[in-house]
């Protein structure tokens, strides 16, 4: 294995990131992207301990540093709902080039999900996702989890709040849980993509995803060969990423095993998978 | 898909190194040097034009403080090398991109690869001088190293003068983990120091605090600990008030009193109990906040007008390095 750090040119910016070689020709190529305020490598090193599991399985990988973060330069988008897509894909088409594969997989959490899915849903080059969600998803979901409803009530609860807690008294509010409402990139992706959903949680969050994510792919009849899955790592709160020692193994284990089944079983297969590809795509519209 | 021999694609990779920032009139370079037994990544940021003999090196803190530090880390290598001064910052063993996992991590790898970590400095350089940057832990592991080696220069932000309570501050939040890990527990936690000195570590934050580690932390007191060093260094102290603090305010004492020439600031700012905590925040309407950016801008500003009076300084006391 060998990692070549690199800046890879973004208008008039730089963003840094770190391409890891297996020793092997690669089978395919991760890009790995963190949520908010966290480097390159992701807290507790999880985005540099990936790369070299992914290494041992003969798939390369790219870890990226967010504009203002880490060691790139530049400003930060707005955030959640202007993902940094567009300077993902700069990295990742620099990664593809020099290593000569024409499509990538990408996993994310928080801000790093969305842009995953915004990734699949705006290109044609991602084939899997890993999409790895702590205890609240909100960042793949419409209005981050809250209804319209849910807000006006929140709102009127701040505003009266004697009446809140009266409210609250008769009423459990907190068992209240709406209906989970992905952001439409989401069913892109499962189009496009196979996509996990490695959520980090209690059980009972974990079968509400589960049941949400069956309800998209069931609405979306024409899924190709791509698959959609949801696993569970039991935790407590994981909001932020927080992820105690013991959890750590456990999600790189996760990610690379869902990079390993997904991803093309040699560098050979992987490139009569892109001919097959590009053959399909060619076949012109019966329209 | 063309396929692209090893070769050919490190040398694109090799390609993207480096690149020039106009604006700053600077020049940033990926460095993968061998640190500590093991090789890591590290950014060397010079000046394109005309450098200067001094040049630094930067310490990071320790644990999650390596992460949340680092934004301002990287604000200073960038303003110091647009002033003239080669700045190299690096992630020691156990961080980041090394090689070398996080259970290495102790007092002493820190000041074993920051040491090194002068020589590449100086090797991939023209500097005469090295001086040493850090802020909180990386500040005392910055007077440490400094203390041991030919350092000509220290610059501390709020360094941990003593490092009992720092430590022990920081085994006491593995309580808050365990607890958002486990709300349900039914019994109360246990006391972490009492964890530590039965299972030998605690999960702190996710970080792997060992027993050895805590200890030989808990035994740092740069009142006692410095006994060589006679550079300039500047101390300075990130608070909400203007009010010195009476260890901070011994230790500029203390290093004046070993020969050097100590220059204490105070940089007050509301958000100064932030530093060492993640610097960038979402808000409810999906936005994100910077809650450092003034103080950032007050510690680089205040670090590298210091800086720039370095060279005089050493000029007077060393001679002409030039």
């Amino acid at each position: 294995m060998t990692e070549h750090p690199i800046f890879v040119p973004f208008e008039d910016e730089h963003l840094a990131a770190v391409v890891t070689l297996p020793e092997s020709t690669p089978r395919g190529l991760v890009l790995m992207m963190q949520g908010l305020g966290a480097p390159r490598s992701h807290r507790y090193r999880l985005w540099t301990r990936t790369a070299r599991s992914l290494a041992e399985r003969g798939i390369a990988s790219v870890r990226m540093d967010y504009p203002e973060l880490g060691d790139s330069t530049g400003a930060f988008p707005a955030f959640i709902d202007d993902p940094p897509v567009r300077e993902a894909l700069a990295v990742g088409r620099t990664a593809m080039t020099a290593l000569g594969v024409d499509r990538l997989a990408v996993v994310g959490n928080c801000l790093g999900a969305r842009a995953a899915v915004a990734l699949a849903a705006a290109t044609d080059v991602c084939s899997s996702i890993c999409c790895i969600l702590p205890s609240t998803p909100k960042s793949i979901l419409q209005g981050a989890g809250r209804t319209g409803p849910h807000r006006a009530a929140r709102r009127l609860g701040k505003r009266l709040p004697r009446v809140a807690r009266a409210v609250r008294r008769v009423v459990p509010t907190r068992r209240i849980k709406p209906r989970l409402r992905f952001v439409p990139e989401v069913l892109a992706a499962t189009q496009s993509s196979s996509v996990m959903f490695l959520y980090l949680g209690a059980p009972e969050g974990h079968r509400r995803l589960e049941s949400a994510v069956a309800s998209l792919v069931a609405w979306d009849g024409d899924r190709g060969t791509e698959r959609t899955e949801v696993q569970l790592i039991r935790a407590g709160d994981t909001s932020d990423m927080r992820l105690p020692l013991d959890l750590q193994p456990l999600v790189i284990e996760r990610i690379v095993d869902w990079m390993d089944r997904t991803l093309p079983a040699t560098s050979q297969a992987s490139v009569e998978r892109a001919r097959s590809t590009r053959r399909t795509e060619n076949v012109p519209s019966p329209s | 898909m063309q396929t692209v021999g090893r070769p050919a694609a490190e040398s694109i990779l090799d390609s993207l190194r480096s690149f020039e920032d106009v604006r700053l009139g600077i020049r940033e370079t990926f460095l993968t040097p061998s640190l500590g037994g093991g090789r890591t990544i590290g950014i060397l940021s010079e000046p394109t034009d005309r450098p200067r003999a001094l040049g630094w090196v930067m310490c990071h803190s320790f644990g999650l403080e390596q992460i949340n530090l680092q934004p301002v880390e990287t604000q200073v290598a960038r303003a110091l090398a647009s002033a003239g001064f080669p700045v190299f910052r690096f992630h020691a063993q156990g961080y980041g991109d090394s090689e070398l996992p996080t259970e290495h991590v102790s007092r002493p790898s820190h000041m074993r690869d920051t040491l090194e970590a002068t020589q590449v400095l100086r090797g991939r350089t023209s500097v005469e001088h090295v001086g040493l940057l850090g802020a909180r832990f990386g500040g005392t592991i910055a007077a440490l190293v400094a203390d041991v080696t030919d350092v000509s220069a220290i610059a501390l932000w709020d360094p941990l003068v003593k490092g009992k309570a720092w430590v022990q501050t920081l085994a006491r939040l593995s309580i808050a983990s365990n607890l958002l890990i486990d709300r349900d527990a039914a019994e109360p936690p246990a006391d972490p120091l009492d964890v530590l000195r039965t299972k030998g570590q605690i999960d702190v934050q996710g970080f792997p605090l060992r027993i050895e580690v805590f200890d030989d932390i808990a035994g740092i007191d740069l009142l006692k600990d410095l006994t060589r060093f006679r550079g300039p260094s500047l101390v300075m102290q990130i608070s909400r008030s203007t009010t010195p603090r009476p260890l901070l305010d011994r230790l500029v004492a203390h290093l004046g009193a070993l020969g050097g020439d100590s220059r204490f600031e105070i940089a007050a700012d509301k958000n100064a109990d932030k530093l060492g905590q993640p610097r960038f925040q979402g808000t409810a309407d999906g936005s994100k906040v910077d809650l450092q950016a003034t103080l950032a801008e007050s510690i680089v500003s205040r670090t590298v007008e210091w800086a720039s009076t370095l060279p005089q300084w050493l000029t007077a006391h060393l001679g002409d390095p030039s």
